[in-house]
């Protein structure tokens, strides 16, 4: 799996949650430019992506993201095998 | 040492100011050290006695701190021991002196034990030095912050700039800008310093403690029995939410202005509440280094232990708000007790609790209203104008209710106040007015307005106030909005809130006509320190 | 970035330059009376302003006068007692006022204190009220409001800059000049008295009904608080003792003292029985006549204006809008001037000589009697045994 299937599957989840078709999200993307993406949703997020790629990630690793791009990073380095 | 008090502006921060440059025009180290000791002064002023129970604190946590960053490679367990017995013992020492009064009284109502503490007087600023500390334990544990030495931890639990009302800042925020300051008079820092610095205490000198001669006076009433009736008691809350509004904003400012002298930056805290159009993007204005504290070491935590503990249940994956129980465990639950939790924080009473209470249950509704929104109504649609006007009317009245019992010493004081809100303690406006005759008093009589033995003039000036606070806090630019081209404070970038225009129409530059401004502002915050006492009553 | 150097310098000259004139200003109006800048018609004449911090003013006033004789007492002097009045004899002038709006007799000792501190004061009138000597009457003290303690302490600086540097004394000093024009200006005269305006004004305001009314509600508030706290008689006046500092004050320092008991409207005693505190009353004067009955000698004069005279039973007013009706009381407390220049003619040349009376312990006892009577006639319905001793009392009506 590439970065870039797992930016699209961060896409799809960040929609249904904000119920927003109309999200973009790049690797720079930072939390604050999406509207409504607040600190509420934003751990619902990422449990639904620990979900969704059988990951766990530390505490305080959620709370230091500084982009989409690093949540993709981590993902890819956190994922069993290839 | 109050920052708006004549021995702080007169002589302990210009002393503080002249060693500091003067000492890092020769060595930067003899500076830092000059900047510990006057914060060490700062906290003594208080009470002597302070210094020597933060002292040992500072100690210990330092030496926990060591043991967590040389144990969390090889053994993890013993670091982890080492924070989650540095996080115990901050909340102890916390609990200790902020609550131990309450905990008595507590005992006393629910086991009828009268249990009476020496009074326990509470060191300054501890409720934030002990959030300050345990994030930086959290940060060294996760390896965050790398390196520090002894002084730069005394520095950064001691600052006097934050030690007062914050904001609570983050070991990595401040002391690398600390290593790289040039710790020397430097014109940018002092011009933008003096600009944060008097707007700040002007908001809380003049605006603030302006609004609470109006205020005071109504809740000791209601303390002492009286019914308050409708408009007394809507003074009574909207005066008081402005009271803090313009005592929080003018005191994060100071901080702000007060850190900037020293050439650093603290991060944003306030950013005009009150034109949040919901009370979620409330708390991301108000103390906003608060609420990231308690959503990044309390909610987050609790929220991922509670979600993963139901998936591993069985329960259905996707989100929090896909089924109600799935709404009350991973939303209402943590909202709720996070801000019960931060309703204590701020004070040692039920008062606090239940205003930390009702928060929590306002941002639970929030939450729910966004996810039914999300399931009924078409996805594309922006949120217009006209909804966010809604937003911004129910967001500001549901926080002047809740303030109420912010305020109230007691929670009978504040039904006492929220039944005057909506009326139920009737109507009344001062004698006065029913003097004057005329159309005024048909008026008031079909309303069924009593009169009551008020002043006539003050009630229309506590109006006035209202209305002035009100208009500046809903249409004006905040200083930070105001600095825009100077960097003012860490974390400004982000703030973009969606559907706002930007207040870009008033910008500070160095200009002639900005010093002049600026002395008038800081003049007048000054002359508003002393107080000569007036004595009202001369019939007698 | 550019500039800012430069900000930081015309900003902190603008700030000098702001203090400087706003300094200025204040010394200049002066409103407090403080500094003792020169009045100026249409300027600063008349210290509206003033009142509010009435010892502040007074603390500096006495010190430019240098008054011989000094009154004390609340502000039942201050308004009803004429310093300038052509009564004063040459030897006892200058006069100066010190009464002091709810100044009790703890406040009256020490005025008396600084006073005899401040200037060579040879005689002192003292004013006292049986409302102010209940343990239950807080003398508005602690609020700043207070004679110091210490003469010696005055001048203080902070008597100086804080009407020099807060923007509550840049108020009042614009205040001040705005309400010159004032119909009935209220002023704090150099000689201490702050005169007749602010009843007038009340007066016109809301009527002298109202006015009388205010006072009732006041009296009946005090008195409540009296008995709410219900002490034994033995601790009904803690503050007794300050008389007694008085008394042996001004023989110490070999000040002429006259006590003086003013004259109040007979309402006053009506809502004191009708409170049920006649006997605490009662108790009050005998113990006033035993004080001044003189342990070192010569007794020290104290005359009773009050109880029952033709002036103290006038009718009290109908509340209607604005008219005055009456002759010799503001209110059931306030004598008005007219009144206050009987007494001190009293006081001073011996007439009239049907007003006021010195006590002493034998006769504090007849007029106690007198008062019950006129008490008990001026309310009772029946009593047939009372019908002719009322008559007889009547008399003097």
């Amino acid at each position: 799996m590439t970065e870039n299937d797992i930016l699209s599957d961060l896409t799809i989840i960040l929609r249904d949650l904000l119920g927003d078709d109309s999200i973009m999200l790049a690797m720079d993307t930072q939390r604050e430019h999406v509207p409504n993406w607040d600190s509420f949703n934003y751990i619902n997020f990422m449990v639904a992506v620990e979900q969704k790629f059988r990951v766990k990630f530390k505490v305080s690793d959620i709370e230091t993201f500084p982009n989409v791009g690093a949540i993709v990073r981590q993902i890819a380095a956190l994922r069993p095998g290839a | 040492m109050l920052f708006n008090s004549v021995p702080f502006i007169f002589g302990f921060l210009p002393l503080v100011l002249a060693g500091f440059y003067t000492l890092g025009h020769w060595r930067r180290d003899w500076a830092i050290l000059w900047l510990i000791l006057a914060s060490l002064c700062f906290y003594a002023w208080w009470r002597p006695l302070n210094v020597l129970l933060i002292t040992p604190s500072i100690l210990i946590n330092y030496v926990l701190a060591r043991i967590i960053q040389h144990r969390v490679d090889e053994r993890p367990g013993i670091a982890r021991t080492a924070l989650i017995a540095g996080i115990v013992f901050n909340l102890c020492f916390l609990g200790y002196f902020k609550y131990i009064n309450f905990f008595g009284v507590v005992a006393g109502d629910v086991f009828g034990v009268n249990m009476v503490f020496a009074n326990v007087i509470l060191p300054l600023g501890i409720s934030f030095i002990t959030f300050q500390k345990i994030a930086f334990l959290v940060d060294v544990h996760s390896g965050r912050v790398t390196s520090f030495t002894l002084k730069d931890y005394a520095l950064f639990v001691l600052f006097f700039p934050q030690l007062v009302a914050g904001p609570i800042v983050h070991y990595r925020e401040m002391m690398p800008q600390f290593h790289a300051a040039p710790c020397r008079f430097h014109a940018d820092d002092m011009a933008i310093g003096i600009v944060l610095f008097f707007f700040g205490l002007f908001k809380k000198a003049v605006l603030a403690d302006s609004i609470a001669a109006y205020v005071s006076p109504l809740y000791a009433d209601a303390a002492h029995g009286a019914q308050i009736t409708l408009f007394h008691a809507w003074i009574a809350a909207i005066g008081f939410m402005l009271q803090i509004y313009y005592d929080f904003a003018g005191y994060s400012e100071m901080a702000l202005g007060l850190a900037r002298f020293f050439g650093v930056k603290l991060p944003v805290n306030f950013f005009s509440p009150l034109k949040a159009a919901s009370v979620i993007e409330f708390w991301q204005r108000w103390h906003m280094t608060l609420t990231r504290f308690l959503t990044a070491y309390l909610y987050n935590p609790m929220t991922l232990a509670l979600t993963r503990r139901r998936m591993a249940r069985g329960a259905p994956a996707s989100s929090a708000t896909s089924s109600p129980s799935a709404f009350i465990t991973l939303i209402a639950f943590p909202t709720i007790v996070t801000f019960a939790i931060c309703g204590m924080w701020h004070g040692a009473g039920y008062t606090y609790i239940v205003w930390g209470f009702i928060h929590g249950v306002l941002l639970t509704i929030n939450q729910g209203w966004r996810a039914l929104r999300r399931a009924y109504l078409p996805r594309r649609m922006v949120i217009g104008s006209p909804l966010r006007f809604v937003g911004r009317a129910l967001t500001f009245l549901s926080v002047v209710a809740a303030v109420v019992i912010f305020r109230a010493p007691t929670v009978g004081v504040a039904l006492v106040i929220w039944k005057g809100m909506i009326a139920i303690n009737g109507a009344t406006m001062p004698q006065g007015y029913f003097d004057h005759g005329g159309v005024l008093v048909w008026i008031l009589q079909t309303a069924h307005v009593r009169p009551d033995p008020s002043s006539g003039m003050l009630f229309i000036a506590a109006w006035l106030w209202i209305a002035g606070l009100l208009a500046v806090a809903w249409t004006m630019p905040n200083v930070l909005q105001i600095l825009r081209n100077y960097d003012p404070a860490l974390g400004i970038s982000a703030l973009a809130p969606p559907g706002e225009k930007q207040n870009n129409w008033l910008s500070w530059r160095p200009t002639t006509a900005w010093s002049v401004s600026m002395a008038v502002i800081a003049a007048a915050g000054i002359l508003s320190l002393g107080q000569l006492s007036e004595f009202l009553y001369w019939q007698f | 970035m550019a500039g800012t150097a430069r900000f930081c310098v015309k900003w902190l000259i603008a700030v000098v330059i702001l203090f400087a004139l706003i300094a200025v200003f204040n010394i200049a109006v002066d409103p407090y009376d403080v500094m003792g800048a020169p009045r100026i018609a249409g300027f600063n004449q008349f210290k509206v302003e003033a009142p509010y911090h009435t010892v502040l003013a007074k603390l500096y006033q006495i010190r430019r006068v240098q008054p011989t004789t000094v009154l004390f007492g609340s502000s039942v002097v201050n308004v009803g007692l004429d310093p300038k009045s052509p009564l004063w004899p040459a030897a006892m002038r200058p006069v100066y006022n010190f009464g002091v709006p709810a100044m009790g007799v703890q406040g009256n000792y020490q005025a008396l204190k600084y006073a005899a501190a401040e200037s060579a004061v040879r005689n002192a009138i003292v004013v006292i009220q049986f409302e102010t000597f209940l343990a239950s009457y807080r003398e508005a003290m602690g609020q700043g409001n207070d004679v110091p303690d210490d003469p010696a302490s005055v001048p203080r600086l902070d008597d100086f800059l804080l009407p020099m540097f807060t923007l509550s004394a840049l108020k009042d000093s614009v205040s001040t000049i705005v309400h010159q024009r004032d119909a009935n200006p209220i002023d704090l005269a150099p000689d201490g008295a702050i005169g007749e305006s602010v009843f007038r004004d009340a007066v016109a305001r809301d009527g002298e009904g109202t006015v009388f009314a205010r006072s009732e509600d006041l009296e009946r508030t005090e008195l409540g608080q009296f008995t709410a706290l219900h002490p034994p008689l033995s601790e009904a006046f803690p503050k007794i003792s300050y008389l007694r500092g008085i008394v042996e004050f001004c023989d110490a320092h070999s000040i002429a003292l006259t006590l003086v008991l003013p004259p109040a409207h007979e309402d006053e005693l009506r809502l004191i029985d009708q409170a049920g505190l006649w006997n605490v009353y009662e108790h009050w004067l005998r113990s006033l006549a035993t004080i001044v009955s003189g342990h070192h000698g010569a007794p020290t004069p104290l005359w009773d204006f009050g109880g029952y005279s033709h002036y103290t039973t006038e009718p009290l007013p109908v509340q209607n809008g604005g008219r005055t009706e009456t002759v010799w009381f503001w209110d059931i407390f306030h004598f008005k001037r007219k009144l206050g220049d009987l007494i001190m003619s009293r006081l001073l040349t011996g007439q009239p000589n049907d007003f006021g009376f010195l006590l002493t312990p034998e006769n504090a006892e007849i007029e106690l009697a007198r008062e019950r009577t006129e008490i008990d006639c001026s309310h009772s319905t029946s009593a047939p045994s009372t019908s002719e001793a009322c008559q007889r009392f009547s008399s003097h009506r």
